[in-house]
């Protein structure tokens, strides 16, 4: 790619106090791309989409960059970032009607004048899609469903038209079938706005229906990182191949194994699932190399004594010392 | 047919008086041993409601729950006691229901001692029995529940819950909240349990995937009540009602199928149903 | 345990500076029949001696001529023990009261609040002289009085936690073991709610001090032992001409309290990193 990407991080790296939470993370976002942060707790996902968005705590020491090269002022939180938390309920206000809650935004950050607001305000709620609007604007977030608070989250994080919305979690306080509902909500509103998105998932198959390209963070570090399409078909982490490995599947077929005959044993039926063994590192726990290397069928004497360099760019690359090297 | 080992008729509950909301709406269900059971429904169906009210937590407004033949609902004192052993719950949050300060040899110990299953210089042994047959080992008794991983402390809680040789065993979304790489772990160890000491399970869960590398039957709920159930695969294979359609619909599929994978790619393309 | 205790000498210098005041005065207190052996009411010497004249005597005699020195030291253990005493009865009521109310909830809940609140409509130090006027003056019912009027406030603290404890899962899986409810309570539900109230603890070792001291100002302590308040109420006749008297003991109270309070505020520093935490 050419272009100039809307977002650069380079050597990104965070800790609280002994705590490494990020570790030399670089990656690039483009304009209207859809990006999923995929990782299990301690992947650092989260405390990477902080420190973009400059949410960080005081207390967190960072070190790298992350730029916007593109035109422009440099973004701010709110207006040019958006983002939507995991508990839509902790994140508006509680004693606030949702139609407060949006205005205020668009006043703060002055994006229609004053007269203009009460229209905008219905606008936006129509669009994530809260029927009877007009009738809701004066309702306060308790009375609304979880599905639809988010959707309420979500118009306040989209009210600036922001070039970047992060969505850090934002289903998984929600039930299966409302969570479709708002993931094809922010797929809608991605695709129209042409905003770029930062999806923070720890669910594989949801990140690959959402986004363009997955970053595959492991304790801090990034594994790999690459589009959709080639990390599902040739994943080059073992942890990447791991994940996959363990998805379960809700249609008839799973894998390539034959679907069970009627008269089969309970163990045919129902056989062990193919599991990773190991624990996570414990937060704060200190490992020396690759920090997967205790979980991972495919380790080398490298692995444990230094972490692997980076093979790739900031679109896509893996890290790890199997990569590449002859087996 | 055998007789059932769960027998639940006509359950119904609501919270906030006569006129409040109904959670749970004339619920009919059974559950034989060495079978499993998945409950699954939005949230609100009323899952937990139930799951609750067959281990006594709660009680129902109305209808009857039969435990191995004897009436459940109203059993009380030394008889419910002797019952509880028959019948053990695992929570959703492993942190959570394990008291903070309460090692894991004292709560692994508590079962054993509640209904006096092994003399006193024997509990020790026991309660290392019970942490190696979840796959811990023994210094683990001396572990506070915040020192442990997530996966660690829902070992214990199926510890805790193995303890008094239970017949059925109430699992209430016991991985949703683990992390995605330990989970096939737990489920794992679910499947071993239940092949070598044949116990039922009731199991709570919204993930059907999951549901379906470990139940034999499902029964689905919406609204507080059972609107489909039947063996797994036919209910998730050929949902009869729009509650399990959509329900089915919204499972997050990946949207290229592995090289390994025989089967037609699916369009990646989300369904607002 | 051992972390908390680590963060109280990290985090609070001036707690650490009022446990080493504490020590200090139990120690004196402790060792007083060793470093001032005999009776402590008896005459050691000319009356109404001033402080710093006289080597055997260096803080002064009273109108009796007892040595002051001789007196506070005995009277330090008194009020300690007395005020330590009484702690630990109020606590003893008031958490099993706020333990059995919280857990079990319903009309148990409901009459131990009504109780509760009728005990706290009266003033704590007005119930006090009320109880010790009844049963009379000895150390043991200043000891009863004081815990008598001081049990309310842990009582409606640990109800309060143990409401909000009674909601988490722990619990139910306890229930649902056929564990007996107030073996839940007490053994399981009721050590998470103890750390709030180890803070409140110290506020009532300070107030309980402040009411033996007044109590014996008033003439109602017991005669027969020496105690600060006492000290104080017998200086009172003679303020103007040998205000020392009154003057000393009061300083040993008012450090004391402020000891205590300092200690206090340490601890409640310490254990609430860990409950935000938690």
């Amino acid at each position: 790619m050419t272009r100039a990407p809307l977002l650069e991080i380079d050597a990104l790296s965070v800790s609280f106090g002994a705590v490494r939470a990020v570790q030399s993370l670089g990656l690039a976002l483009h304009a209207g791309e859809r990006l999923g942060l995929l990782g299990e707790s301690g992947s650092g996902k989260t405390i990477t989409a902080r420190a973009i968005a400059g949410l960080l705590p005081e207390e967190a020491q960072v070190c790298g960059a992350i730029r916007w090269p593109g035109p422009g002022a440099p973004p701010v939180a709110g207006r040019d970032i958006g983002f939507v938390f995991q508990d839509p309920m902790s994140s508006l206000n509680p004693v606030l009607t949702v139609g407060e809650q949006i205005g205020e935004v668009l006043l703060t950050h002055g994006i229609v004048p004053p007269t203009q607001v009460p229209g905008r305000v219905m606008e936006l709620l129509d669009r994530v899609g809260i029927p009877e609007s007009h009738a809701r604007v004066e309702a306060y977030p308790y009375e609304f469903s979880g599905g639809q608070r988010q959707r309420i989250a979500i118009a306040i994080a989209i009210s600036a038209t922001p070039r970047l919305l992060i969505a850090d979690e934002p289903t998984s306080s929600l039930d299966t079938v409302v969570q479709a509902q708002v993931m094809a909500l922010l797929d809608t509103l991605t695709r129209d706005s042409g905003m770029a998105l930062l999806l923070i998932t720890h669910d594989l198959a949801l990140a690959a229906r959402s986004v363009d390209r997955i970053a595959v963070m492991y304790a801090g570090r990034l594994a790999e990182l690459g589009p959709v399409a080639a990390l599902l078909q040739q994943p080059r982490h073992p942890y990447t191949q791991a994940l996959l490995a363990s998805q379960l599947a809700v249609d008839a077929g799973r894998g390539s194994e034959p679907p069970p005959e009627v008269d089969a044993t309970r163990e045919e039926r129902r056989p062990r699932l193919p599991e990773i063994p190991g624990a996570l590192p414990a937060p704060g726990e200190v490992v020396r190399g690759c920090p997967f290397a205790a979980r991972c069928a495919q380790v080398r004497t490298e692995c444990g004594e230094r972490f692997p360099a980076w093979r790739g760019d900031a679109n896509e690359g893996v890290a790890c010392w199997g990569v590449g090297a002859v087996a | 047919m055998s007789h059932a080992l769960l027998q639940v008729r006509g359950l119904t509950k609501r919270y906030g008086g006569s006129r409040g909301r109904i959670v749970l709406d004339g619920v009919d269900l059974e559950l034989h041993a060495n079978e499993t059971l998945a409950l699954v429904g939005g949230s609100g169906a009323g899952k937990t409601t139930l799951a609750r009210i067959v281990v006594r937590l709660i009680e129902p407004d109305v209808g009857r729950v039969h435990f191995d033949g004897v009436d459940l609902l109203a059993a009380r004192g030394g008889k419910l006691r002797a019952l509880r052993r028959g019948l053990q719950i695992v929570f959703q949050d492993p942190l959570a229901a394990l008291n903070p300060r309460a090692t894991v040899g004292r709560l692994l110990a508590d079962p054993l001692r509640v209904h006096e299953l092994v003399a006193d210089h024997e509990r020790p042994g026991a309660v290392h029995a019970l942490l190696a047959r979840v796959g811990l080992d023994a210094q683990f008794a001396q572990r506070y529940p915040h020192e442990l991983s997530g996966g660690q402390r829902q070992r214990v809680n199926i510890a805790r819950a193995l303890a008094t040789r239970p017949r059925l065993l109430i699992l209430d979304e016991p991985v949703s909240a683990l992390d995605v790489s330990v989970r096939a772990q737990i489920l794992n160890l679910l499947l071993d349990v239940q092949r070598e000491e044949g116990l039922a399970y009731l199991f709570i869960s919204h993930d059907l995937a999951v549901v379906r590398a470990i139940a034999d039957r499902v029964a689905v709920m919406a609204d507080g009540r059972i609107v489909e159930q039947g063996a797994v695969e036919s209910v998730l294979d050929a949902p009869q009602t729009g509650a399990t359609r959509a329900l089915v619909a919204a499972v997050p599929r990946l949207p290229i199928r592995r090289d390994t994978d025989r089967h037609t790619q699916r369009d990646g393309d989300w369904t607002n149903e | 345990m051992r972390a908390s205790l680590a963060r109280f000498v990290r985090s609070s210098h001036a707690g650490v500076a009022g446990a080493a005041v504490l020590a200090l005065i139990a120690l004196i207190a402790l060792s007083s029949p060793l470093l001032f052996p005999g009776d402590p009411l008896a005459i050691a010497g000319q009356p109404m001696a001033a402080p710093f004249t006289e080597a055997s005597h260096p803080l002064g005699t009273d109108r009796l001529g007892r040595d002051v020195l001789t007196l506070l030291a005995h009277g330090a253990r008194v009020t300690l023990a007395v005020s330590v005493a009484a702690t630990l009865g109020a606590l003893l009521i008031g958490i099993t009261i706020g333990t059995l109310a919280g857990y079990l909830g319903g009309w148990i809940d409901e009459t131990l609040m009504r109780i509760t609140e009728a005990f706290q409509t009266v003033p704590g130090f007005i119930l006090a002289l009320a109880l010790v006027t009844v049963m009379g003056a000895s150390v043991t019912s200043i000891v009863v009085a004081i815990a008598a009027s001081s049990w309310t406030g842990p009582a409606r603290l640990v109800r309060a936690e143990i409401l909000s404890l009674r909601q988490r899962d722990f619990v139910d899986a306890y229930r649902a073991l056929g564990m007996h409810p107030v073996a839940i309570a007490f053994r399981e539900v009721l050590p998470n709610a103890l750390p709030p109230t180890v803070t409140l603890a110290s506020v009532i070792v300070a107030s309980a001090i402040l009411i033996e001291a007044a109590l014996s100002f008033l003439g109602i302590g017991d005669p027969n032992v020496a105690t600060w308040g006492a000290m104080i109420a017998e200086g009172r006749g003679v303020l103007r001409s040998a205000p020392y008297l009154s003057f000393i003991p009061g300083v040993a109270v008012a450090i004391t309290v402020i000891a205590v309070n300092l200690v206090g505020e340490g601890i409640n520093e310490a254990l609430a990193p860990q409950r935000a935490r938690a």
